[in-house]
């Protein structure tokens, strides 16, 4: 009976404890302790998850390798970071401004998130590649070139928006996974083997905004998709640009 | 009597207060993690928290109750089923809290979780019949709160259709309803 529920809030049994007084109630506001590149490096071997809270584009034009992508500025940041990393994995913030880092721990405080921080590295990235460590890129595509490398190489196109607004327009040809389902969560096993889709392929993945699909994308690289671009301004982008979308039962339903 | 909304816009959470110019006093039902809002709404009114209630042990969010009642004095109110690990005065099905004119009956709406209850209030000097219902995880826009969230899915609906649902029918027509969540997984 709950396969076709919403997915369960985030952190959903530390706050059942926290609410029954079975965990101490933090009874002030949480700080961010600021951490080295070193110290991050060191911890992100023992298991600990960088959750990299800044845009989908600064994200994408140079990131630490394996960290998760959810934008500060997105409308459920605590609910996405609960869901998107591991249960039981220490999380060390990377901001765009080190100032940032206590607005985000304010809010994970909110489902008693903010237990899971370590710190947040300070001086960004810039800090961690100047410490000599590599980063990662993730390629950003606007729609005009999606749509004209759809019709002329074999680019895949991956939408990770939910299953109403897949049903309300997508791409023809393009693959469907919620990104919620691309992990473990709490009922539901990780879905990401289920993709008909390769490790090596070119994939341009989207959502509403592109906002999700950077998360998404965060996701599939720590899964091995080696060739994945991010689409900016994602599927409302491409439909203000004209572009034809298929609803649910395969008409073409914005032209 | 006032009443005020307070809404968390990221999550849609829902805490309402209400309040009793008489005796200076007012209510907290279901406070957020940060209790800042509700402390500076009080000043704002010139009003003194005297109670604090949390209608459920809550799945979604953490809940500033403990925290807030500490911090102001406040008697912690929380339903007499629920399961939790401190000092607070319990509520059943049929209590009437009063602060002056205003009263707040506990309506005990089993099914999302065991011991939930909600606040019908009454505002006395106007009249006796209730005027609105503080529906937290129960009724919401277009639907009623998941009985599988926080427990076995077939442990919850037989007793929000039997229980919960009739007492929620029959209320009067007028009664105003002011749910828990404006938007989310609940």
């Amino acid at each position: 009976m709950q396969e076709d529920q919403p997915l369960k809030p985030a952190n959903i049994l530390n706050i059942v404890a926290t609410n029954q007084g079975k965990i101490p109630l933090t009874k002030e506001y949480p700080k961010a302790k600021s951490l080295t590149a070193a110290q991050v490096k060191a911890m992100m071997v023992e298991g600990a998850v960088v959750v990299d809270a800044r845009s989908s584009a600064t994200f994408g034009a140079g990131h630490i390798p394996g960290s998760i992508n959810v934008q500060l500025s997105s409308s459920e940041f605590e609910q996405r970071v609960g869901w998107m990393t591991p249960d039981d994995a220490p999380l060390i913030l990377l901001m765009d401004q080190d100032e940032e880092a206590q607005e985000a721990i304010y809010k994970m405080a909110f489902i008693a998130l903010h237990r899971r921080v370590v710190g947040f590295l300070e001086g960004g990235i810039d800090a961690w590649m100047e410490a000599g460590n590599h980063a990662e890129c993730v390629p950003q595509i606007d729609v005009h070139d999606l749509h004209h490398k759809l019709s002329t190489n074999g680019l895949q196109v991956l939408d990770v928006r939910d299953e109403e607004e897949w049903d309300e327009g997508h791409i023809a040809k393009a693959h469907h996974l919620p990104y919620t389902r691309m992990v473990e969560q709490l009922t539901s096993p990780a879905m990401l083997g289920s993709l008909d889709l390769s490790k090596d392929q070119q994939i341009a993945v989207t959502c509403a905004t592109g906002k999700r699909s950077s998360t998404a994308i965060s996701v599939m690289k720590r899964e091995g998709f080696q060739h994945l671009y991010n689409v900016t301004g994602g599927m409302e982008a491409w439909e203000a640009a004209g572009f034809p979308m298929l609803d649910a039962e395969g008409k073409v339903c914005n032209i | 009597m006032w009443f005020e909304t307070l809404i968390r816009e990221e999550t849609g959470c829902a805490t309402y207060m209400i309040g009793c110019q008489q005796t200076g006093e007012c209510a907290v039902f279901d406070p957020l993690w940060d209790i800042q809002p509700y402390l500076d709404m009080a000043k704002t009114k010139k009003s003194k928290i005297r109670y604090v209630i949390d209608s459920h042990s809550h799945a979604d969010h953490v809940s500033g109750a403990t925290w807030l009642a500490e911090a102001t004095g406040a008697e912690l109110v929380l339903p007499e089923l629920a399961d939790i690990a401190y000092e607070a005065t319990r509520v059943k099905h049929g209590d009437m809290i009063r602060m002056g004119g205003v009263g707040m009956e506990i309506v005990h709406v089993p099914g999302h979780r065991p011991e939930q209850i909600n606040l019908l209030v009454y505002d006395f000097p106007r009249g006796d019949e209730p005027w609105f219902i503080l529906t937290a995880d129960f009724v919401l826009v277009g639907d009623v709160a998941r009985p599988d969230l926080a427990q076995a899915g077939d442990e919850g609906a037989p007793v929000l259709f039997d229980v919960a649902i009739p007492r929620f029918l029959g209320l009067p027509d007028h009664v105003e309803v002011y749910p828990g969540h404006l938007a989310g997984s609940t």
